[in-house]
């Protein structure tokens, strides 16, 4: 599976796709690396979906070029289309799609039959796709009378058996309870790690991608709206969607109103508190500011730059910390997490400090959104 | 058919024994299976009663013993020969209208542009009956009709073929009137199939034939079979047809029309009724047969809609 070659398991060259006039993918350049965990994340309808879909061939392109490998699978262009049972990829459906008239080996197995392998390669292959499975044991039950985390495990397995060059994940553990959703993520990070083997991955669970992931994109109304490693995205989102996304609960509008280097003062809500900009800002725009809940900290001294006045209004118990909501005259809610015991009612003094409270410009669809409910309004 | 709906607390409480209501409860029995009773009636009157009034009168000849009427109708081959013939219809007939409808119905699932004009172009023969079929294939198909002329015109036959008033003219009436209830019923057992299973199979490398013959051909069997089943009994009941394009006194005596004559001709209802008890018997036979068949097949769930 390793070092086939230098170039990109998958490249998009200006791929696009529409449903009835929408966009559901815009043009997209995009290059997966070989051996590559690749997540792409997104809520639902941003096109994560359609993506994978195209790469596996089930959906067509409208125009650009999709390549697995050294291979063209897609270029509407050229009249180019490699139907999916060509593509040479395994594919893991949210639903599982076990095939329910067959025993779990004949699941396994059918992927080497419908190549044409020598049945006692089958057996072996099967066997050892159950092994990494842990479904061994099972291999004569019928599909149906497993559970789900079962048949997501047959389904694993049935991706993998004939080695195929990419596996595809349309949210595999959407479906599965909690304890077990974190105990399989562990193991496919694991199982990808050992195989090598170049996987795309899609969820709506940031949570889930950024662990799973060597890099992610995030896409928004089929659009990428930044691509790199967990890290990179986690602390430095590249606008406030992705900043939502992130975990950055909470994300005001306010005025930039003094600008020096990567430091702004924005002002809003009632409030006067220094940041740090992300990308161009100039004084006087209108900013997003987003800040994650564990970087609002409870202070005691009253004195200091960025200060918060605020009321407590809903408290969650999450074990050490509690989950707080405040409240400040404005009428502003902040989320927080704190150690201190708080209740209900509760006046505080929140700070911030400058390096976490990220500063976004407003982007265009924001704008449009602003002029088209004032427009209305009037 | 069980109903489970949650019932009122109350309701329990004002019963003298709520303990063995609950229990019938639990098992369906409480008092929404009243709602059954109109159609249990409908049942027993509309055809219970005349089923058992009609066997009855099987047995029951004017003269002989109670076997007499089917003793003659088994010793005659004039009569016998009638089960041969109907089946030599209502077979082809099902068999075929399931078989074309599996391809039609494969390339319709899921949406297109001008699907409803097509299914509606598919299912009209239902609303036209087979009188109206039956006219049209006079025409279309008799000794003079469009398909001969054209046929002999550009000399690919050298007289009329016999298609009409002949075994042929039947079977094409049935295929025809039979084709649409067989087409819906295979359509929306496809349309229950769970797309991602042949999806899955696609992209772990099936073409579309090994899709059909190994994923959705097995889950479809079961309703094969059962459209095959009705398919059967709405063509082995035929008689307007064979009347009207057919030879109703040589090749398309059909069981339905020796009974007719053994009811209206001859007025020996014993005998009628004995060619009827013998109508549906050769028809349990096969859909027997046929349920057998389907009943070692995979009949789960096919994750579809339903």
């Amino acid at each position: 599976m390793n070092g086939r070659s230098d170039s990109p398991a998958i490249t998009f060259r200006g791929v696009t796709k529409r449903y009835g006039g929408q966009d559901a993918l815009q043009p997209t350049d995009l290059e997966i690396e070989e051996g590559e965990f690749f997540c792409l994340l997104g809520p639902s309808g941003c096109g994560k979906t359609t993506t994978l879909r195209m790469i596996a061939g089930l959906e067509q392109n409208d125009a650009g070029r999709i390549v697995i490998g050294e291979r063209v699978m897609s270029d509407p262009a050229a009249g180019l289309f490699v139907a999916p049972e060509r593509r040479e990829i395994g594919m893991v459906f949210q639903s599982y799609a076990i095939w329910p008239h067959m025993t779990v080996f004949a699941n396994v197995a059918y992927p080497l039959e419908v190549r044409h392998r020598p049945s006692a390669e089958v057996r072996e292959r099967v066997a050892g796709a159950l092994r990494l499975m842990e479904m061994a044991h099972l291999a004569e039950r019928p599909a149906t009378a497993l559970s789900g985390g079962q048949q997501q495990r047959v389904a694993i397995a049935r991706a993998l058996v004939f080695s195929p060059r990419v596996l595809l994940m349309d949210e595999p553990l959407s479906n599965l309870d909690a304890k077990l959703r974190e105990q399989m993520r562990v193991e496919l990070r694991a199982l990808q790690q050992r195989l090598g083997i170049t996987t795309v991955y899609v969820t709506h669970d940031q949570e889930e991608a950024l662990s799973l992931a060597d890099r992610l994109v995030v896409l928004r109304n089929g659009r990428m709206q930044q691509i790199g490693t967990s890290e990179e995205l986690h602390t430095r989102p590249a606008n406030w969607h992705v900043a939502d996304f992130m975990g950055f609960r909470n994300i005001f509008e306010a005025d930039a109103n003094r600008v020096s280097g990567s430091e702004v003062l924005v002002r809003g809500e009632g409030l006067r508190l220094l940041g740090t900009a992300t990308s161009e800002i100039t004084a006087n725009d209108r900013v997003k500011a987003a800040v994650r809940p564990e970087d609002i900290l409870v202070t005691d001294s009253p004195a200091g730059e960025n200060l918060i006045e605020a009321t407590v209004e809903v408290v969650e118990y999450q074990g050490r910390e509690l989950a707080v909501e405040a409240r400040t005259p404005s009428g502003l809610a902040l989320h927080l997490r704190t150690e201190r015991r708080l209740a209900p009612g509760d006046g505080v003094t929140l700070t911030v400090s400058p390096d976490r409270l990220l500063v976004y410009p407003l982007d265009t669809d924001d704008r449009t959104a602003a002029a088209l409910v004032e427009a209305g309004a009037t | 058919m069980s109903v489970t709906v949650d019932r009122p607390a109350q309701d329990v409480r004002r019963g003298r024994d709520p303990g063995l209501r609950h229990r019938l409860a639990e098992r369906g029995v409480d008092r929404q299976l009243a709602v059954l009773i109109p159609a249990v009636l409908f049942v027993v009157l509309l055809f219970l009663y005349p089923f058992l009034y009609g066997l009855q009168l099987s047995f029951a000849p004017a003269k002989g013993g109670p076997l007499a009427s089917y003793v003659s109708f088994f010793s005659d081959p004039y009569q016998r020969n009638t089960i041969w013939l109907t089946l030599r219809l209502a077979l082809p007939a099902a068999l075929i209208n399931v078989l074309a409808s599996v391809p039609i119905a494969y390339r319709m699932r899921g949406n297109f542009r001008g699907k409803r004009l097509l299914t509606i172009i598919l299912v009209v023969p239902i609303t036209l009956g087979t009188v109206l079929t039956a006219q049209g294939l006079l025409n279309f198909l008799g000794p003079a009709g469009w398909f001969n002329k054209v046929l002999t015109s550009v000399g690919l036959l050298s007289s009329p073929a016999h298609l009409v008033q002949n075994y042929w003219g039947v079977l094409f009436s049935l295929i025809i009137t039979g084709f649409p209830f067989a087409f819906l019923l295979i359509l929306s057992y496809l349309s229950g199939i769970d797309p991602t299973l042949e999806q899955a199979a696609a992209t772990l490398g099936a073409d579309w034939k090994q899709r059909f013959r190994r994923i959705t051909l097995p889950l479809l069997a079961p309703g094969l079979a059962t459209t095959f089943c009705l398919a059967f009994v709405l063509a082995f009941s035929v008689f307007p047809s064979a009347v009207l394009v057919g030879n109703p006194a040589g090749e398309t005596r059909v069981l339905s029309l020796a009974a007719y004559q053994a009811a209206y001709e001859v007025y020996d209802y014993s005998l009628a009724s004995a060619i009827a008890m013998v109508m549906g018997a050769v028809e349990l036979i096969v859909i027997g047969l046929v349920l057998l068949w389907r009943s070692r097949l995979y009949a789960g769930s096919t994750g579809g809609k339903g």
